[in-house]
């Protein structure tokens, strides 16, 4: 290497300074410590199957410290199971780690913390406390029980569903919807759903769901098959809140064996399959059918009852004109009756009396006929033709001529 | 014109008040009563009428 100065001052090449500090990191970190951090971002490079983290501290929003870091392949291997199977959650973005590590620099890739070992129990602890900071934070907000306030649809036809086409839960969950009573319409709005970047790539399908929000009646988001791993991202307060504010009720199927997540508490059902979600679908179907019946048969019963009664009030009422007819009609005979036999009374009357009289007067004018007091020994006296009704005009010689019942003489005054 | 059945209806109450309250006289009672019958035929064809629709709206609901 060329020695040369400059205003009387010595210079170093970039790799003497390299070199030189990575003398002085290895003199000072000579053995491995515990350090706390946030994978800000993994940066995991499948090919090789190393790792370069990107780890920070934060205060608030703010960075107060970052730091590069390595995790070797054979090493991440390792970390990763132990990890998962502590923790239930993939290493991933925006954890809090515990890590077993060593200073590291290397004069061509830089200053790195190597990453031998993470503690998966101080993660869990940590996941546990966001966790509930995100319930805390939901319920000072106000909007735990906001997306269960919703109503559902009585009859859910336009389904949004958030899942992976290729998925064995998406497969699940479509199988019930083809044995829907009503068919069901779905839309598939694709989304990661577990790990890395489900936060974000939920959020945004539903956004874009929200905004569309009139055509669906709700919105599924179901997983399966993808094992237990990862699900952490729905205990995120950005994604947590986004399903409580949202406008139509969130039906989740994210299917596992663990702790309920807050996504799936805030949601307005949460069913722990794909099965079970379309299987709670089809439930509002029937039910809604199930009252279409029996609104139909009380339509049916209540018409019918109508009829009937109505059908009664007439027979009623030909009853009531009937009898009162008949009631009017008698009572009208009865009077005329009455009449009738006065009427016949009064004639009778009538006629006897007039009879009587007739009698009577007959047997007047019989008393009274001159032959009659003949009989009796009375007789008639008559001069010239005239009746005697006095001796005093008799003068001696008069013929008188004597009238008996039987017969006449003649007689000489003397 | 066709009556209502409410009309009908209507109309043959107030000739049960008359006849129950023997307000009228023999002069008009058969015009009444055949009045009463046509009155109580319309509303029964209506009511058959009305039950045969039900139903058949009915039929067409559980079909």
């Amino acid at each position: 290497m060329e020695e040369a100065s400059y205003n009387d001052r010595k210079i170093y090449s970039l790799s003497d300074v390299a070199q030189s500090l990575k003398s002085v990191i290895e003199q000072n970190y000579v053995r491995d410590f515990y350090v706390k951090a946030e994978i800000s971002k993994l940066n995991y490079y499948p090919h090789s199957g190393h790792c370069y983290p990107d780890l920070v501290e934060k205060s608030g929003a703010r960075i107060t410290a970052q730091l590069r870091a390595t995790i070797w392949s054979s090493d991440y291997l390792r970390i990763r199971k132990k990890f998962e199977d502590v923790t239930g959650n993939s290493l991933s973005d925006g954890l809090q780690v515990l890590c077993l590590a060593r200073m590291t620099y290397h004069p061509s890739y830089g200053l790195s913390l190597h990453i031998k070992d993470v503690v998966p129990e101080y993660s869990l602890g940590e996941l546990a406390k966001a966790k509930q900071e995100t319930i805390l934070q939901l319920q000072k907000d106000g909007v735990f029980d906001l997306n269960k306030t919703l109503a559902f649809s009585l009859l859910p036809k336009h389904i949004a569903v958030v899942s992976v086409s290729t998925s064995k839960g998406y497969e699940d969950f479509m199988s019930i919807m083809k044995q829907a009573p009503y068919p069901i319409n779905t839309y598939l709005f694709p989304a990661l759903l577990q790990g890395d970047g489900a936060i974000l790539s939920i959020s945004d399908q539903l956004k874009k769901i929200a905004n569309m929000h009139e055509y669906f009646d709700a919105v599924v988001i179901v997983r399966g098959g993808g094992g237990d791993v990862g699900l952490s991202c729905y205990d995120n307060y950005g994604l947590a809140s986004l399903i409580a504010n949202f406008p139509l009720p969130i039906i989740t199927g994210i299917g596992h064996s663990t702790n309920f997540t807050v996504s799936e508490m805030v949601a307005h059902h949460a069913a722990i399959t794909p099965t079970d979600t379309g299987n709670f679908l089809l439930e509002k179907q029937v039910l809604f059918a199930e009252q279409l019946n029996y609104f139909q048969n009380s339509i049916a019963g209540f018409a019918g009852q109508t009829l009937i009664s109505a059908r009664q009030n007439i027979q009623h009422v030909s009853r009531l004109i009937k009898h009162s007819t008949d009631k009017l009609v008698l009572s009208n005979r009865q009077k005329l009756d009455y009449f009738a036999r006065q009427l016949i009374y009064s004639s009778h009357q009538f006629i006897n009396q007039h009879t009587h009289n007739v009698q009577l007067t007959k047997e007047k004018i019989r008393l009274l006929n001159p032959k009659n007091i003949l009989k009796r020994g009375f007789s008639i006296t008559s001069k010239n033709g005239e009746i005697l009704k006095s001796s005093k005009t008799l003068k001696k010689g008069d013929v008188l001529k004597t009238l008996f019942a039987n017969g006449e003489t003649t007689s000489v005054v003397n | 014109m066709k009556k209502s059945y409410t009309e009908a209806y209507e109309e043959l109450q107030t000739l049960v008040e008359l006849l129950e309250n023997a307000e009228i006289s023999v002069d008009e009672l058969s015009e009444k009563i055949k009045l009463a019958t046509e009155l109580i035929k319309i509303c029964e064809q209506k009511l058959t009428s009305t039950e045969a629709e039900v139903s058949k709206i009915i039929q067409a609901l559980s079909e």
